[in-house]
């Protein structure tokens, strides 16, 4: 990267993870072409990732009760939603009042069941992997198609551990995410190192200034030092109080903050502001595991303490789908709802459920498509699918179009053209 | 052999620590041949005899003759020797391992207590007579366990036990006399590893504090952390010596063959004149030839050289070398050096320092596309024959024997051997993928497109890559669907050729098109029928005048920061520069007998090599117009570089978790790996587990890793990757000021060096100066004296408070008791959080210095190795 683009990474329109702003340009163009329309409103994306396989039938794809163990069914009973016809779990009552802003898709399918890692990487990625390549995330996907939307901000933030799914694969790593743990303390070498005092932290940074200048005049024809000098000021800005402010929610009323709920609820209030300040696609991971031990991976005993995560994510979700519309951004901000697969209608020996790939559900918010819709049925139990099947690849392309992403637009692992999706086409109902 | 009672021994009462439901032994001793009888004993060392294969999970067994005997210094020992193939390669044992330690040693009469930590099972045996037992291990399901309680020590004194592990006090009444003690330790199973842990014999004389058992002549020793600590980097060294020894006694037939075949090659060079020399310019040392060729190149003549000074030359040769930078002794002792070839000698010296094998790694980690991944594979994951790639860099093997025992994938899958490069997993055809790597790396080939379609950009078709793999496949290989390009019939034309479709069968074969055919030596290929060796031996013959001038391209650009012929791993779409180089140092290197360390030295004393780097508007000059510059590029530090001259510098162990998350042994290797406790970087790997449970989280380790990410390591390697993205970004300086310098590398803590300097200091100037020497390998500069001397002169003079007698303070990631077999239990989850905060808040400050003093010089400290000076080679 050269000085120059630093400049414009401050003043324009690209970002962190994703400074390549002259290819988002000629990308946006290429999507208002008449061939392809740009559709969605959205210009930003908040993607809830329920790692471990959350239970379609027990969320968002409800069928009849089970009576048992024995008895294969749903676990909780359904409650109507503001979708006539439509029901949701009785755990997800909240946002089954906000469901006209959503849309429930219950036919996502694949043949990845056994790997969670596989599964992970099939729904992140978009593909099966390939022998000869690393193929990247929808997050870093994005990043690199339109940059960040405001300035002196990261295009890619994932709230949740560092993994290899997420990755930018042959994109490079200036199209990753930066990463945080911790809602409070920020993304991980973004923060100030625990306990440091403002006094010692000016301290450190006047002498280090001294020594970066007294290097920089000594090498004022090196390039490649004048880059990481002139990187190492980009960096000290977007560490600075202007983005690092975003994570501080007890900037927010008390009574917002209540209202998105726990752990996994201050991470999506966090992502909004994360939106609000100019990132482009933010992955926050529902990773509570000591809820209920297992996560969304309720296997056994898991099963027992399902519905208290299933509350957090009803609490989280209808409170962000709110707040967006209060703050009128819900129209430019598309949130999506994602696993890795689904889980069977019939209980293990321990009560539990174990994986099933070939129907299981997401949601789709916001983003200005056409909501209040469920796509696909499934059959009367929800393992297989009826009508409508909706693949990963479409799934993608959903998102990709309601951002303005050509989906079938072609990237580039060196000199191999790998399109955006493999052949994913846009969910067309959502489209008007 | 009969039972021995030299001594009466009496089992009186034995304590569990750990273990709820011991498994009763279930044979008599009678069942076991006795060891090392006394008076065959020697009284300086412990003797450990191995024995291989036995039947898993009992101890009802015969015993033949051990496979390997070998000395320790005490009755402690935490890895085994490595078992070679005769090629030298590493080899599995078969597994379960038994290993017995025998000791003798004269004891008072008393009551002794007797502590005994291991990780699997183990017999303990005085006199002959069965003390005490510890069960096997049991493997593990589902990760539902209940999180263990790590006992503490039986003293506090001691180093407490590690996860995994059971600790037994036994107490016995011995009489006074000799005695010999006999330690049985199972080691790895049918569906276990073979990882011996922490196994420890310790001894309470009435008493007395535990120490642990040596021989007669040794002095026994008190198992503190800072002593165990100390044992374990010896106990490395030392078996990192007798595998060397062990691997060169294997494979002496192995030396004969490659001598053989290097001196044949070398009457052929010689034979043949150089082509294009002059007989006056064969009489200069090629390392002249060097600087006269680089200059020559672009008209200039050889004053046209700038030597750079002293303390630049150091660093520039020590990170070249060992991959670290040099320490402020080795810095004060060069500079004030008088001598005219001190170059030289420190190049020599350097050279001969087994750092240099650690340093490489890395590189070849990423051509060879080396990929381990410690849980469940996935795609891409190979083993992790890095220890190999260690291994024939400390032998200096003759590079193309490296490449061969490469191709011919040998010995160990998953504990270090090339056999671990065999394995591609996940994908349709991992011999397509070796030949490609293998092709890429030591040919400059480029045929990563063949992979599915005929190549549209290099000379390769699908049906050359196939058959090349074939040869590696050692058998007809059939094309699978994957590695096809599905054609829509009403879509568009595809692009590419497709030659082939799926289900064709390809034959081992060696036609490439493009590449010169290569007529081999009758002696080269020993076993004709093997087409994987006719592979390795068509890949690394002079005759294709290819191999050795990949390696010296690659040597060069290693070196100088710019490439004789770029890219360096695609020859087909590269550009050359004036061949006389590549000329010369191929023809070198062939004369060497591919002698790595030659080569390097040859060219570390070149003038060019040790000039100031140029200027990028001068070396674009002559790289741009074909010719060769006349000095090095601007380099940046490696990402492996920087992590191991930050911990250098600091004086501090990486100290991070154990690279596994089965850190009990209890998981097969198909399953789990582990990756032992890393102390220099390339001995990282990826802690992506693509399942976001916060109890599976090495919170230390990533910290190292998100710095090396930062700067273009990468912790995944699905493919060969040799020139890395090395460019600058706003992460960077952020992760490295925020993360691991702030936590740990400028925290004065105890075990920094910069709090000993910091306390040992005779005055400001001579801190500063050494604060410096030891960051950044010089002393400071008028204006940089004067802002660190007014920082540190404010009570300086009291900074030093009282020891207070206080023991050293030591902080361990590697005793928390999360494993696969706990992980989804709550307990796991919050033990594992605490330990990221603990990670987060980083060492513990030292008391022995003022806290306002410390602070300034921390920041100080933090400075220097954030100064961009740090980051780049001088």
């Amino acid at each position: 990267m050269k000085r120059r683009e630093y400049l414009k990474w401050m003043g324009g329109t690209a970002a962190l993870g994703c400074i390549d702003a002259t290819s988002s340009i000629s990308n946006l163009q290429a999507c208002s072409a008449p061939s392809f329309p740009r559709a969605g409103s959205a210009d930003s994306c908040i993607f809830l990732w329920l790692g471990g396989g959350a239970c379609h039938i027990d969320t968002f794809d409800p069928k009849r009760v089970s009576k048992g163990k024995k008895d294969p069914g749903s676990y909780y009973p359904a409650v109507d939603t503001a979708v006539p016809g439509v029901q949701l779990c009785e755990h997800l009552s909240r946002t089954a009042k906000l469901l006209d802003r959503c849309a429930v898709v219950r036919t996502l399918n694949h043949n990845v069941v056994d790997e969670h890692a596989a599964a992970t990487n099939r729904v992140h990625t978009g593909r099966p992997p390939a022998d000869s390549t690393v193929y990247p995330s929808i997050g870093s996907i994005v990043s690199h198609q339109l940059g960040a939307v405001g300035d002196g901000v990261p295009a890619y933030v994932v709230a949740g551990y560092p993994s290899a799914s997420r990755g930018p694969g042959f994109l490079g790593a200036k199209h990753s995410y930066v990463y945080l743990t911790d809602t409070e303390l920020g993304p991980a070498g973004l923060r100030r190192p625990t306990g440091l005092s403002d006094h010692r932290f000016d301290r450190r940074n006047e002498l280090v200034s001294k020594l970066r200048q007294g290097y920089s005049e000594k090498h004022i024809e090196d390039e490649r030092i004048q880059d990481y000098v002139a990187a190492s000021d980009v960096g000290a800005k977007l560490a600075g109080p202007k983005f690092m402010s975003v994570f501080q929610l007890r900037s927010e009323p008390d009574s917002l903050r209540q209202e998105y709920g726990g752990e996994f609820g201050q991470r999506c209030l966090m992502a909004r502001r994360l939106v609000e300040s100019g990132v482009r696609f933010v992955e926050v991971s529902f990773n509570l595991n000591f809820i209920n031990g297992t996560g969304w991976d309720t296997h056994n005993e898991g099963q027992l303490q399902q519905h208290v995560m299933i509350d957090q994510l009803d609490q989280a979700l209808s409170a962000l789908i709110r707040d967006l519309e209060t703050r009128k951004r819900l129209d430019r901000t598309l949130v999506v709802v994602a696993t890795e697969f689904g889980r069977p209608p019939e209980f293990d020996g321990g009560g539990g459920r174990g994986h099933q790939g070939k129907a299981f559900s997401g949601l789709l918010a916001g983003g200005g498509l056409k909501l209040g819709q469920a796509i696909g049925t499934t059959d009367e139990l929800g393992r297989k699918i009826e009508s409508r099947p909706v693949s990963i690849p479409d799934f993608h392309a959903t998102i990709h179009h309601a951002l303005g992403i050509n989906p079938s637009e072609e990237l580039y692992d060196g000199d191999r053209p790998v399109p955006i999706t493999d052949r994913g086409q846009p969910i067309a109902e959502l489209f008007s | 052999m009969p039972q021995r009672f030299s001594f009466f021994a009496i089992l009186l009462v034995s304590i569990s620590h750990w273990v709820a439901a011991q498994e009763p032994s279930s044979t008599t001793p009678s069942a076991i041949q006795l060891g090392i009888v006394a008076s065959e004993l020697p009284e300086d060392r412990v003797v450990v005899r191995l024995f291989e294969g036995l039947p898993d999970r009992t101890w009802d067994f015969t015993l033949s003759e051990p496979t390997l005997e070998f000395d320790i210094p005490a009755m402690a020992i935490s890895q085994l020797p490595k078992k070679y193939n005769q090629r030298g390669v590493i080899e599995d044992r078969p597994l379960p391992v038994l290993a017995q330690l025998h000791v003798k040693r004269t004891l008072p009469a008393g009551k002794h207590s007797i502590l005994l930590r291991s990780k699997n099972a183990t017999r303990l045996w005085i006199d002959d007579v069965e003390v005490g037992t510890q069960p096997f291990l049991t493997t593990n399901g589902d990760g539902h366990e209940q999180v263990p309680t790590l006992p503490a020590p039986p003293s506090p004194r001691l180093v407490p036990i590690a996860q995994g592990h059971r600790e037994n006090i036994f107490q016995a009444e011995l009489n006074e006399g000799v005695h010999v003690f006999r330690l049985d330790a199972m080691v790895g199973g049918k569906t276990i590893r073979p990882e011996i842990g922490d196994l420890c014999l310790a001894i309470s004389i009435d008493n007395s504090e535990f120490v642990v058992l040596t021989p007669e002549t040794l002095e026994p020793w008190v198992p503190t952390p800072p002593r165990w600590k100390e044992f374990l980097t010896d106990e490395a060294q030392r078996m990192q010596r007798l595998n060397q020894r062990l691997r060169l006694e294997a494979s002496e037939s192995e030396l004969r063959y490659w001598n053989q075949r290097h001196n044949q090659v070398r009457e052929f060079v010689l034979a043949k004149s150089p082509e294009g020399q002059k007989a006056s310019e064969q009489t200069v040392a090629p390392n002249l030839r060097i600087d006269q060729i680089c200059t020559a190149s672009s008209g200039r003549d050889i004053n046209a050289i700038v030597e750079t000074d002293d303390s630049s030359f150091l660093r520039r040769i020590t990170l070249d070398t060992i991959g670290i930078v040099p320490s402020r002794e080795e810095v004060e002792a060069f500079t004030a050096d008088t001598s005219p070839d001190k170059r030289e000698k420190a190049i020599d010296r350097l050279l001969a320092d087994d750092r240099w094998a650690d340093h490489w790694v890395g590189y070849w980690q990423d051509v060879l596309a080396e990929n381990p991944g410690i849980v469940k594979p996935e795609q891409n994951n190979t083993g992790p024959f890095r220890w190999w790639i260690h291994e024939s860099f400390l032998d200096n093997k003759p590079f193309d024997r490296f490449a061969t025992e490469l191709t011919l994938m040998e010995g160990s899958k998953f504990f270090g051997g090339p056999g671990g490069f065999a394995m591609a997993s996940q994908n349709d055809a991992p011999m397509a993928a070796k030949a490609q790597i293998l092709t890429k790396a030591f040919l400059g080939l480029e045929m990563s497109c063949a992979r599915c379609h005929d190549s549209p950009n290099s000379p390769y078709k699908q049906e050359e890559l196939f058959s090349l793999a074939a040869m590696l496949q050692r058998d007809t290989l059939a094309l699978p669907v994957s590695s096809t390009v599905p054609v829509n019939p009403d879509g568009r034309q595809p692009l590419i050729t497709i030659s082939l479709k799926a289900g064709d069968k390809l034959a081992p074969d060696w036609h490439l098109i493009s590449f010169p055919k290569v007529d081999l030596p009758e002696s080269i290929v020993r076993n004709k029928q093997d087409s994987r060796e006719r592979f390795a031996a068509i890949m690394t013959s002079s005759s294709n005048q290819r191999f050795a001038r990949v390696i010296m391209n690659r040597l060069w650009h290693r070196y100088m920061g710019w490439a004789i012929v770029d890219p360096v791993d695609n020859w087909e779409a590269s550009e050359t520069r004036d061949p006389k180089l590549l000329d010369l140092l191929e023809r070198e290197f062939i004369l060497s007998g591919y002698d790595l360390k030659k080569a390097a030295k040859l060219i570390f004393n070149s003038e060019v090599y040790q000039a100031s780097p140029l200027s990028q508007k001068e070396l674009s000059a002559c790289l741009n117009a074909k010719q060769l510059a006349y000095g090095p590029a601007r380099r940046r530090l490696t990402a492996e570089q920087m992590i191991d001259s930050l911990f250098a510098v600091a004086g501090k162990p990486m100290d991070v978790e154990p690279m596994s998350l089965d850190p009990e042994s209890r998981r097969p290797p198909e399953q789990f790996l582990h990756l032992g406790f890393p102390t220099r970087a390339w001995q990282l790997a990826s802690t992506s587990t693509d399942r976001d449970r916060p109890a599976l989280m090495l919170p230390a380790v990533q910290q190292v890793c998100d710095l090396m990410v930062s700067l273009g390591w990468r912790d995944s390697r699905p493919a060969p990757l040799t020139v890395r993205d090395e460019s600058a970004s706003p992460l960077q300086s952020l992760i490295l000021g925020n993360g691991l310098t702030a936590t740990k590398l400028a925290r004065l803590s105890d075990d920094s060096r910069f709090t000993l300097m910091a306390r040992n200091a005779k005055n400001v100037t001579s801190l500063v100066d050494q604060l410096f020497l030891t960051v950044l390998g010089r002393y400071p500069i008028g204006s940089e004296r004067m802002d660190f001397t007014k920082l540190f002169e404010p009570g300086f003079e009291s900074r030093n408070l009282a020891l207070n007698g206080s023991e050293f303070t030591e902080r361990s990631y590697k005793r928390n008791a999360v494993s696969w077999a706990n992980h989804l239990v709550p307990e796991a989850t919050r033990i594992k959080l605490l330990l990221e905060q603990e990670v987060l808040r980083g060492d513990t400050p030292t008391k022995l210095l003022e806290t306002d003093w410390r602070e300034r010089m921390e920041d100080a400290t933090w400075a220097l190795i954030n100064s961009p000076e740090f980051m780049f080679v001088p």
